[in-house]
């Protein structure tokens, strides 16, 4: 049975966890309980964490709730679900993972629900309750997609409303090949300092000592490259380009801008231009031995027609 | 001519301690024509969070917590009188932080950052939440029962489950002087090579400590935390220590309206050296900069 370890934080004489369903290492405490905690103004949107835990090779989801009902301002409450990479490998076990954090109820803070793993094999809900109902924001998709992929972002964009921005932010997540999907890290805040690069991608309503300022959408918008990671992610079923990034994502580094490096030269395979897809290898693949299996089958001598035809 | 101190400060403390709403304290008195011993010598920079911080303040209202992943900080150029100009930095440390340090011996980045560069550390101390040493009793049968209510403390005690999948931690049960003395023997190591580093104790919400004669900072901290005053004492070559009662805001905010009605944050604060003597609200600061 597949499952996945819960932990429930909140306030108890500071920010605690309350329950869990078995143990945690010391570092690994310490890391949720700073991925559970955000500064939320009453009203702001449920705030999504995605991290990676590196030393245990797990995965952690985590929401945060305002606790306002709390006598504490400030105080919040977070439910975490940890789970090993193959959960997070199939799609729908992830699906299901998205859908079962749950904020406890205002006057039964019961903590025994949350002292036993959940298994991963019910039905997914359609919609977390932590979201916003309505379609995805493809601007903001545009947006993040751009910031957590481009090899110059710094992996951090002001939007204002968060509850979309966490919507489109999980559909890009979900769209990554797995190791890909293990291994990045991102959330959204209410407010972040310039230059934090703890995560691949924070999505913050305002950057501390900037006016919240958003980037122009149109220089994201007017990557080709982009649009295609934006029409997989929001897409009901998988994509061509899903399937490129499955087949050969696999084969690169587990980082964003690799993504991104497939991302462009998919629409050159597309369009059968090899000179510019041999251009994009040397580019991304410079040496000899990068991406090896990719030019072998792209390039290999029984696929020529294809470039032909 | 020299150029202007460059001290970094680091508020330390258990949560709810009184760190920002200090902070906030202090940016009122320094934005305050009132309090003519400091003034803001720059104008430049983000001053959003400590102003803030000083508007609930000035409002009596409890302030928010500082989440333990905020990277607030107060960055700021004062002038001081007499002593002269100083480049203050304050990072606003979350104690989930300090308890992280104390319980789990794990220096949370932020503040092992900020310790690391720090010229002078304040340590927040409040009187009602001391937590003292406790009795541990294993409950019967095992396992919780159910249902269970949300974070309570058994009466007269700490109740152990063995049935918990969760362990139970003895450490995260420390009475207070236990964890301000492992801090301390942390700070001591971490500042191996730069000794002696001024430590100054302020104890807040300093208009709650009754008592006929009410004691001194120092005897208050003689009578409930000999330990952590002994600790402080005996090494001198490590750390400067100076201690200070506080009340930043200057009485409950339970009782808001009288609390309001006394006027002004400038005309509620007041503050207390070690001997008892009335002193401004910004010594304390003032000391960790200059020193006596």
């Amino acid at each position: 049975m597949r499952a996945a370890h819960q932990f429930l934080f909140g306030y108890d004489d500071g920010h605690r966890l309350l329950a869990g369903s078995r143990d945690l290492p010391h570092a690994t405490a310490v890391a949720l309980l700073s991925a559970t905690d955000a500064a939320m103004a009453n009203g702001t949107a449920p705030l999504v964490t995605g991290l990676a835990l590196r030393e245990s090779a797990e995965y952690a989801f985590c929401v945060t709730w305002s606790a306002s009902e709390l006598p504490r301002p400030g105080a919040v409450w977070a439910h975490a679900l940890v789970v090993g990479e193959a959960e997070l490998a199939e799609p729908g076990t992830l699906d299901v993972l998205l859908g079962l954090p749950r904020r406890p109820s205002r006057d039964v803070a019961y903590l025994g629900s949350y002292r036993a793993p959940i298994a991963l094999d019910a039905t997914a809900p359609r919609l977390p309750g932590y979201l916003p109902a309505g379609p995805i924001d493809r601007e903001a998709l545009t947006r993040l997609a751009f910031a957590a992929y481009d090899p110059h972002s710094e992996g951090t964009i002001a939007h204002e409303d968060l509850g979309g921005a966490a919507k489109a932010l999980l559909a890009l997540w979900r769209a990554q090949w797995p190791a890909l999907r293990g291994a990045f890290s991102f959330r959204t805040r209410e407010v972040v300092r310039p230059g934090t690069r703890d995560f691949d991608l924070t999505v913050t309503r305002k950057i501390r000592g900037q006016g919240g300022e958003r980037a122009p959408v149109t220089a994201a918008a007017a990557q080709a490259w982009l649009s295609g990671i934006v029409e997989d992610a929001v897409a009901g079923a998988p994509t061509p380009l899903r399937d490129w990034l499955s087949a050969f994502g696999p084969l690169e580094a587990p980082e964003p801008r690799r993504l991104a490096a497939l991302a462009k030269l998919w629409p050159l395979v597309v369009a059968r231009d090899a000179d510019g897809a041999r251009a994009r290898l040397a580019e991304d693949w410079p040496a000899p031995q990068d991406g090896a299996a990719l030019k072998s089958v792209l390039f290999a001598p029984e696929n020529a027609d294809w470039w032909s035809g | 001519m020299s150029g202007p101190a460059r001290p970094r400060l680091v508020f330390l403390g258990l949560p709810r301690t009184g760190k920002s709403t200090f902070l906030g304290a202090f940016w009122a008195l320094v934005q305050s024509p009132i309090e003519t011993s400091v003034r803001e010598a720059s104008f430049s920079g983000d001053r959003s969070y400590v102003q803030r911080l000083a508007e609930q303040v000035a409002r009596g209202e409890e302030l928010d917590r500082t989440a333990l992943g905020a990277d607030d900080e107060l960055e700021v150029e004062l002038q001081f009188e007499p002593e002269g100009f100083a480049q203050l930095a304050i990072p606003d440390t979350s104690g989930e932080s300090l308890r992280i340090l104390a319980e789990r011996r794990i220096w949370y980045p932020r503040l092992l950052a900020a310790c690391s560069d720090a010229t002078a550390i304040l340590v927040f101390i409040h009187p009602e939440r001391l937590r003292l040493p406790q009795r541990i009793a294993i409950a019967a049968g095992g396992g919780r029962a159910e249902p269970e209510a949300a974070p309570e403390r058994a009466a007269g005690g700490l109740e152990f489950h063995p049935g918990d999948p969760v362990g139970f931690q003895a450490q995260e049960h420390a009475c207070t002087a236990a964890e301000l003395i492992d801090v301390f023997e942390n700070l001591a190591e971490l500042w191996r090579e730069r000794r002696p580093i001024r430590v100054g104790v302020v104890v807040s919400a300093w208009d709650r400590v009754g008592g006929d004669p009410r004691p001194t900072p120092y005897e208050w901290m003689g009578a409930w935390l000999p330990g952590v005053l002994a600790t402080l004492e005996s090494n001198r070559d490590v750390a400067d220590f100076e201690v200070y009662g506080v009340s930043a805001q200057g009485g409950s905010l339970a009782e808001r309206d009288g609390l309001l009605a006394k006027g002004e944050i400038c005309d509620r604060v007041f503050a207390e050296d070690r001997d008892g003597r009335a002193v401004s609200l910004v010594d304390p600061i003032r000391w960790a900069i200059w020193g006596s």
